[in-house]
């Protein structure tokens, strides 16, 4: 009898202990890894022939317009590598489908999907129509991630892989995986951003993503904070001179990092620009569990203004704040999505983030009416956001580079083309500079094919994103523009 | 330590971790009520709230119910869910072990997550309206609407419930079941009847703490795991089986996780809360809150 109740009361703390323990490793979308591949939808037909591609050159900004793709040549098309026939590349595309995020997945695949249709009706790259092969995995599950790029490589002979959601952590042993089979990915999406702390240049050699670093994006965070704590000051809703800000983020460590560096950044200001508080939350419960208590302790420890180091933790930040009757300005890394709008409402407004240097849908030049013209027609209930603009841009590149070698696609050379850009404008997002030296003259960023210097700041208010900067990179002057149309001006309305 | 304390933010902290450990022990009740009645520790307990939380949302989109007639189905829903998992799958299982009925429970944690994921999947992060706007400023700090109303349910709602169980012939039926199912049995009890009861009654106490918490963040088909796990903390302080210490354990773990943060130790917050919670088994703190016999009864028979 003793020994039953002893074996019960261990089940029982061992379950217990097993479900504490799932709050650090919960992984809710871990589902059956679908090991079948599908393709989603079906190819267009070649219809017309190839134009003539622009080509890398030094020092020239280089202008990008989809459809120019396809180098002329009298060589024919030819089996040029895995993945590649005479006809048709084969890609593929590991997404989130289940749970909640699969408001990220989603969205970004469709917009994949639509660029891949989109480029079939006008020939497809060189005469070679593309076909998209999805695989749906966990965003947090890394042998799942591994199992899905695995499943594309091995069964779906993909020539390359594009656009996933690429979660530092949990993509590590698919990104190992890519690297040790050179298999290029290809990605202007990215969730929470790669850098060299996190991977060296040897585990990075087949990736490229095109976005902002994290350490010159918070010199740009720190230098908005500034100019919006200043205007705050002038109209006298926070006092004169106290440049305290308290900092939040996910207990992560590229999150903590990127608080970390955001605080250099900050102090760099002066002696008066002080983070008072540094707060962790430790999973996503806990930014709703927890975050009352860590706001009411940054509003205690008298900052007047938030850094959030991520989305999560400003969305519901800033309902906790709001709850709480605490108004100041809170600046966050990418909440540029419907997360924000639809999850937080009034209490985001006035909140800033930015736009991961992916453009933006009221600029007007030829290659956002494309993107705008084809999601109308492929995609037509999307919204115009990180993920859909992020995925255009690696689609933009990959269509660039891959128009650029004509028949002889090869990943190896596609790969030169593609860390090696240099001035090359896609019309939509910043400018892209993916050689090592040419980033904002750090000469030791080698370890990540990054390669924006340039984001604009955005703010939240009724429920819409609104543009409220030109294009900053680290030493820009911040300006407000006057007719960003919001009308909570430089706070809250 | 001391010196590095700040009064008036721990009296905030104090503040907001009284309506968080309400939540905690609005679940944690219905996990001793179920564990009670059935044996089962219900790790589908987070689930079920997240289901009915979604009920609220869809009624709150798509009808005039309004917030008030939206919870009311809402834990109404709540109930019926908690019943149909009984019948449908723990009455089957009455003669099980301990580990097979977790492993059943967590089995229907993810079958409501899968079909909630499916179902609303337009709206698989959704924003939930509260019940009362606007906050409350304190002598101290300030607590929102929303939080005091979740107090004041709890404890509504815990002290309906102890009553229920020491006055009414249901409780004695529940007491009897839970310490001697047979020999309750053989004097009339139905305890089919009585655990299926039970469980309506957690599934409702489970969608009433969805749908007050829920709103302070967002919705999606995991929103309610953390707090589930809490709420078997708090439930575990009473050795799975006393309301009261349910309670008390709820509030308890609320304001301590809560007031840590303002503390020189808010860094090693988590790590504490392992070593509390080990601490609690090894002591065996629930014999302070529930008879010996009943907690034995319920380990051998589940």
């Amino acid at each position: 009898m003793t020994g039953s109740r002893g074996l019960h009361r261990l089940i029982a703390a061992l379950a217990i202990a097993a479900a504490l323990g799932s709050c650090a490793l919960f992984q809710p979308e871990r589902l059956a890894v679908r090991t079948q591949v599908s393709e989603t939808m079906p190819g267009v037909a070649v219809t017309q022939a190839p134009g003539v591609a622009p080509t890398p050159t030094s020092g020239a900004r280089v202008v990008f317009q989809p459809g120019s793709a396809g180098r002329a040549g009298s060589k024919a098309n030819y089996a040029s590598d895995d993945g590649v026939t005479a006809g048709e590349i084969r890609i593929g595309t590991v997404q989130p489908f289940d749970g909640p995020a699969a408001a990220l997945g989603r969205p970004l695949y469709n917009t994949t999907q639509a660029y891949v249709n989109w480029i079939n009706s006008r020939g497809g790259i060189n005469g070679r129509r593309v076909r998209l092969f999805l695989q749906t995995a966990c965003i947090n599950c890394e042998k799942e991630n591994r199992i899905a790029v695995k499943a594309l490589v091995e069964e779906k002979k993909v020539f390359a892989i594009v656009n996933t959601y690429m979660n530092t952590y949990a993509f590590g042993a698919a990104l190992k995986y890519l690297n040790d089979k050179k298999v290029p990915l290809i990605q202007g999406w990215s969730g929470v951003g790669a850098d060299r702390a996190v991977w060296g240049a040897g585990q990075t050699a087949w990736n490229v993503y095109y976005t902002m670093r994290n350490e010159v994006a918070v010199h740009v965070y720190a230098a908005w904070l500034d100019k919006v704590m200043r205007s705050w000051m002038s109209a006298g809703r926070i006092p004169q001179g106290d440049f305290s800000a308290g900092t939040v983020s996910l207990d992560v460590p590229q999150d903590n990092r990127r608080a970390a560096e955001f605080e250099k950044a900050w102090k760099r200001y002066g002696t008066d620009h002080r983070v008072t508080r540094k707060e962790r939350v430790a999973a996503e419960e806990e930014s709703v569990t927890r975050m009352d208590s860590v706001v009411s302790a940054i509003q205690r420890s008298g900052a007047q203004a938030v850094f959030s180091a991520s989305n999560i933790t400003m969305v519901f930040g800033m309902q906790a704040a709001s709850r709480q009757s605490w108004h100041v300005p809170w600046v966050a890394k990418s909440a540029w999505g419907r997360a924000a709008t639809d999850n937080c409402g009034a209490a985001c407004n006035g909140g800033y983030t930015d736009n991961n240097g992916w453009g933006w849908p009221g600029v007007n030049t030829p290659q956002m009416r494309q993107y705008k013209d084809v999601m109308a027609r492929y995609y037509p209930d999307s919204t115009d956001d990180a993920q859909t603009l992020g995925g255009w841009i690696g689609m933009m590149a990959f269509e660039y580079g891959a128009g650029g070698l004509g028949a002889d696609l090869k990943r190896g050379p596609l790969m030169d083309i593609l860390t090696n850009l240099q001035s090359f404008d896609t019309g939509i997002g910043a400018v892209i500079d993916t050689r090592d030296t040419a980033r904002l003259g750090e000469r030791d960023a080698a370890a990540d094919h990054l390669g924006m210097g340039q984001f604009m700041m955005l703010q939240i208010c009724d429920n819409r994103f609104w543009r409220v900067t030109d294009w900053m990179g680290r030493g820009s002057k911040p300006r407000m523009l006057s007719n960003s149309g919001s009308r909570c001006g430089w706070g809250y309305p | 330590v001391i010196a590095a304390v700040d009064a008036g933010l721990l009296f905030q902290l104090l503040l907001q971790g009284i309506s968080l450990g309400a939540v905690f022990a609005l679940l944690g009740l219905g996990i001793v009520l179920i564990y009670k009645s059935s044996g089962v520790m219900n790790f589908a307990h987070g689930s079920m709230a997240m289901f009915s939380t979604y009920i609220y949302f869809e009624l709150m989109r798509s009808t005039p119910l309004g917030v008030a007639g939206a919870a009311i189905v809402s834990v109404v829903v709540g109930a019926a869910l908690g019943a149909a998992v009984y019948l449908l799958v723990f009455r089957r299982m009455q003669g099980s072990g301990l580990l097979a009925k977790v492993i059943a429970s967590l089995a229907v944690a993810g079958l409501l997550q899968g079909i909630a994921g499916y179902v609303w999947r337009d709206a698989a992060q959704a924003k939930v309206a509260l019940a009362v706007e606007g906050s409350v400023r304190l002598p101290g700090g300030s607590l929102s609407w929303q939080e005091i109303l979740t107090i004041f349910v709890t404890l509504a709602a815990g002290v309906a419930l102890i009553a229920l169980l020491r006055r009414s012939t249901f409780g004695i039926r529940l007491r009897a079941t839970a310490q001697n199912r047979m020999a309750a049995r053989m004097l009339g009890v139905r305890d089919n009847r009585v655990a299926a009861t039970s469980w309506a009654i957690g599934g409702g106490l489970a969608a009433l703490a969805g749908v007050l918490v829920i709103p302070l963040g967002a919705l999606t088909t995991i929103s309610m795991s953390g707090f589930m796990v809490r709420g078997f903390v708090a439930a575990a302080v009473g050795g799975l089986v006393s309301l009261p210490a349910a309670l008390i354990g709820g509030f308890s773990l609320g304001v301590l996780q809560d007031v840590i943060i303002g503390t020189p130790l808010a860094s090693v917050s988590r790590l504490l809360a392992g070593v509390g919670i080990a601490v609690l088994l090894l002591l065996r703190v629930e014999r302070f809150f529930a008879l010996e016999q009943e907690i034995r009864a319920l380990e051998e028979t589940g």
